[in-house]
């Protein structure tokens, strides 16, 4: 794939994406070329681990979630079980190990009070939790992950 | 849940949650299922959009696989003012994905505004912090690098909103 048509196909599935019923055709014409070849550079792109996915982000908030971002001061001896845990949850999506005294970050999403306080009672069971930090955002003022 | 969304919008969304086909008509399985035309789905997407259910569509990148590789949560401790200048600078810099506001907890966690920022090596983020630290007038922030990703996936919102309703029923 060269690299100019690979950079705007980018550009235009990030930016620009066609909501019809034949989106690839669409793309296709805006690069001049066929249909057969964006799909083929689609999955390439996929393959290599470039796209994640192409889909929608929605506006969880409209939706009736909350979302916080939480910190745990956690040691070594019972990393591996909070791990296990966090990561098995749907509301975490994002769970980073960080240099720091609070070293383990993760996001959580919630729509009903009862699956916060769940949360918080699991992970104050963990007897390496040594504190918790619950940091919902008061205002947000820029959330685009395009590159 | 607000109500000028019914249940066939609910799973249009939690389709697009999911990754598109990559057929000719990547919509028309989900319109055969939904039992709607194409140009139904269609209609309800630009709804969703136009009521902003949905931020955006399009592809979501594994930007340290695009050359990003140097990421870092930069937290700071900001003032009215500071956060006033910050706003801009933030809006224009694409190196920064994302960037809130977040409660303190006295005598426990005092930086109040996190960003996140990308670079192709560990020199670019640093040098967008000198830029922040130079506007900003501050040193007040820490760098917290990422050691390890235990897990980044793609959140389903909507598919968890459908299975509480099936709960319900």
């Amino acid at each position: 794939m060269k690299k100019e048509i690979k950079d705007n196909l980018l550009k235009i599935l990030q930016y620009d994406f066609p909501v019809s019923t034949t989106p690839w055709r669409d793309i296709g014409k805006k690069l001049g070329v066929s249909e057969n070849e964006v799909l083929e550079m689609v999955g390439d792109l996929k393959k290599e681990g470039i796209i994640r996915r192409i889909g929608a982000i929605l506006a969880k908030e409209k939706l009736g979630f909350r979302s916080l971002l939480v910190a745990l001061k956690a040691k070594d001896n019972c990393m591996d079980e909070v791990v296990t845990y966090l990561n098995s949850l749907e509301a975490v999506t994002h769970n980073y190990l960080r240099e720091g005294e609070w070293n383990l970050w993760f996001t959580f999403s919630y729509f009903k009070e009862e699956e916060l306080h769940e949360l918080k009672s699991r992970i104050e069971d963990f007897s390496c939790v040594e504190d918790i930090l619950i940091l919902p955002a008061t205002k947000t003022y820029k959330i685009d992950a395009r590159f | 849940m607000k109500n000028d969304i019914d249940e066939l919008d609910l799973k249009i969304l939690a389709f697009l949650e999911g990754d598109l086909p990559l057929k000719p008509e990547p919509f028309k399985d989900l319109s055969n299922s939904l039992e709607i035309s194409q140009e139904e789905v269609l209609n309800r997407i630009n709804f969703l959009m136009q009521k902003g259910y949905i931020r955006r569509i399009g592809a979501i990148l594994r930007h340290r696989k695009y050359g990003y590789k140097a990421n870092a949560m930069v937290v700071w401790k900001l003032n009215e003012e500071q956060l006033k200048k910050i706003r801009k600078f933030v809006e224009k810099k694409r190196e920064i994905s994302h960037a809130y506001e977040r409660v303190t907890i006295q005598g426990k966690w005092e930086y109040n505004f996190f960003t996140m920022i990308h670079g192709r090596n560990k020199k670019e983020p640093m040098k967008i912090i000198r830029e922040i630290v130079q506007l900003l007038g501050t040193q007040e922030y820490a760098i917290y690098k990422s050691v390890k990703e235990f897990k980044k996936s793609s959140p389903v919102y909507a598919r968890r909103l459908l299975n509480e309703r099936e709960k319900k029923f």
